[in-house]
């Protein structure tokens, strides 16, 4: 699909890694003050 | 016969400072250094608890800091307590960013050992530059290394004030109903008042240092009540038995209620018996000091009392104590006997000859630059007014829906490889999928500018290395040394 992106998560080792969610903010939304500052 | 004969190892206050409140907290400071400095075979746990009770050294903390803060407050106009209440939380801020910045330099250009490691924590805020740094410590998202947990503090000390403000005008319920509110909304929706510095998530943990304050604002009126009222005799003899109820509970691993475990499993944290258990033991813990106050005095005093007077120093060189003993020659985490003794005494030293030298030196050191009020007004303003808007653009503090969708773990877009439901998501407040092997796999799909990864992270997680389009990302601890949380693994921009 045009413009998606994958993300994977792979254990390093045996103890837990619990997966909860992912938060995506979307592709129209523009950036706020600060965080267009924050970005190079 | 006189009150003293009577009760010949009660304490009795003599100076202006309860020097009880300063035993406490100086007797959490060594807690929280044995717990923090990781040997697993030392016989300091004996004292310590390892953080295998009910409540630790945090809840000390907080509580202690609340009732003392009240107590100064309740003496003073109320002009004067909250520029003293603004002043004492922009020295934790300074001294959280103090750090936080240390501390990532260190990671950054040493190969030292940290307590949080910085390579680790870091990458994902580094990856927009030195500014993005800057900028994320400066409004208190991005502090590690122990500085999140005084920022936390700074705001709980700035809702004090309010609190204080209402304590004078003879309202207390506000600021009591307002932390019971946002207590509930945290148990009830936690990410409706996450923020990011979540060691010690403020919803849940505000209530002890509100009631701390009410405590120390009150006492007079509290203490009157009491002897009127219920009997102070009866009400301590009532808050003992049922301290040692519990303490047979424990001992005999939960067997009488074995409920108890569930308080304690997520670190969205002080759930409701969380929270009365640590009120419970905070006052057991001040009665025990009040009637043995005489024997504890002469055993232990010249050690705690000192770290408690000075407890924001202490703090902060338990934290350079802490890096400084895991990197010396031979320390081990699986050192037993007389040398794991040895390691936390060595520690416990460094810190209450740091205190003492501090105090011989006070007298010559120049006043900090935090003496101007109207200076810190406008600094403070003008600070958390940024904090705001950082939060509200990064959408962290405050949910925002137009920004930001939700991918749960159970949407089709995941593909599992090895991970699988997690057993009783009841506790741990919904779904998770977990993996409890090497190279499972995880992998979702989205379309968007922006992504953070949120997952459980509590103490004995694993690592995960996290890939973006197929281009590592770098490797994550899940790790963290107290409390348990989901919380951001990983967040990227894409630019």
């Amino acid at each position: 699909m045009p413009g998606h992106h994958t993300i994977r998560v792979v254990s390093q080792d045996e103890r837990p890694i619990k997966v909860d969610y992912l938060r995506v903010r979307q592709a129209d939304t523009t950036p706020g003050v600060l965080e267009s500052l924050f970005r190079r | 016969m006189s009150h003293a004969f009577r009760r010949p190892w009660r304490y009795m206050q003599t100076g202006a400072r309860d020097d009880r409140l300063d035993f406490m907290r100086g007797y959490a400071i060594l807690v929280m250094l044995v717990n923090h400095i990781v040997v697993t075979h030392s016989v300091f746990h004996l004292f310590s608890g390892n953080v295998n009770f009910y409540i630790s050294a945090a809840e000390v903390f907080f509580t202690t800091s609340g009732v003392v803060l009240g107590m100064i407050s309740a003496h003073k106009p109320v002009y004067e307590a909250s520029r003293r209440m603004l002043k004492r939380a922009f020295e934790l801020y300074l001294v959280a960013l103090f750090i936080a910045l240390v501390f990532a330099l260190i990671g950054w250009f040493t190969n030292f050992q940290l307590w949080f490691d910085a390579r680790e924590t870091m990458p994902a805020f580094m990856d927009h530059g030195k500014l993005d740094f800057i900028l994320t410590n400066l409004t208190g998202y991005n502090l590690f290394h122990g500085g999140e947990i005084l920022f936390t503090y700074s705001i709980f000390i700035l809702f004090g004030i309010f609190a204080v403000w209402a304590f004078y005008e003879k309202r207390p319920w506000i600021p009591l109903m307002a932390s019971a509110l946002i207590y509930v909304i945290g148990q009830l929706n936690p990410s409706a008042v996450w923020l990011p510095f979540d060691t010690f998530p403020l919803a849940g943990w505000q209530p002890l240092f509100i009631f701390g304050l009410f405590i120390g604002y009150h006492r007079a009126q509290i203490t009157t009540f009491i002897q009127a009222h219920v009997g102070q005799r009866r009400l301590e003899i009532a808050v003992l038995l049922l301290a040692l109820f519990f303490i047979l509970v424990r001992a005999t691993d939960y067997a009488l209620m074995p409920q108890i475990p569930t308080w304690y499993t997520d670190g969205l944290d002080m759930y409701p018996g969380h929270l009365a258990l640590a009120i419970l033991y905070l006052t057991a813990a001040f009665v025990l000091v009040t009637r043995l106050w005489k024997p504890l005095h002469a055993l232990l005093g010249w050690l705690v009392i000192p770290l408690g007077r000075r407890s924001l120093w202490a703090f902060t060189v338990h934290i350079f104590v802490i890096v400084i003993v895991i990197n010396l020659p031979g320390f081990t985490n699986q050192a037993t006997g007389l040398a794991a003794a040895l390691w936390h005494a060595l520690a416990i030293a460094l810190v209450w000859l740091s205190v003492k030298m501090r105090e011989w030196a006070k007298a010559s050191l120049p006043r900090p630059l935090t003496t101007r009020p109207m200076a810190f007004g406008s600094f403070m303003l003008v600070l958390f007014g940024v904090i705001g808007l950082h939060q509200i653009t990064n959408c962290s503090a405050f949910p925002c829906p137009s920004d930001y969708v939700r991918i749960d773990d159970v949407s089709p877009v995941w593909r599992w490889q090895g991970f699988a439901p997690v057993e009783m998501p009841q506790a741990y407040g919904g779904s998770l999928h977990v993996a409890q092997h090497k190279a499972a796999v995880a992998e979702a799909w989205f379309v968007g500018t922006a992504v953070e990864l949120f997952a459980w992270r509590g103490r004995g997680g694993g690592k995960a290395e996290i890939f973006l389009d197929n281009r590592s990302l770098g490797e994550f601890d899940f790790s963290v040394p107290r409390g348990a949380s989901s919380a951001i693994a990983c967040s990227h921009y894409m630019t």
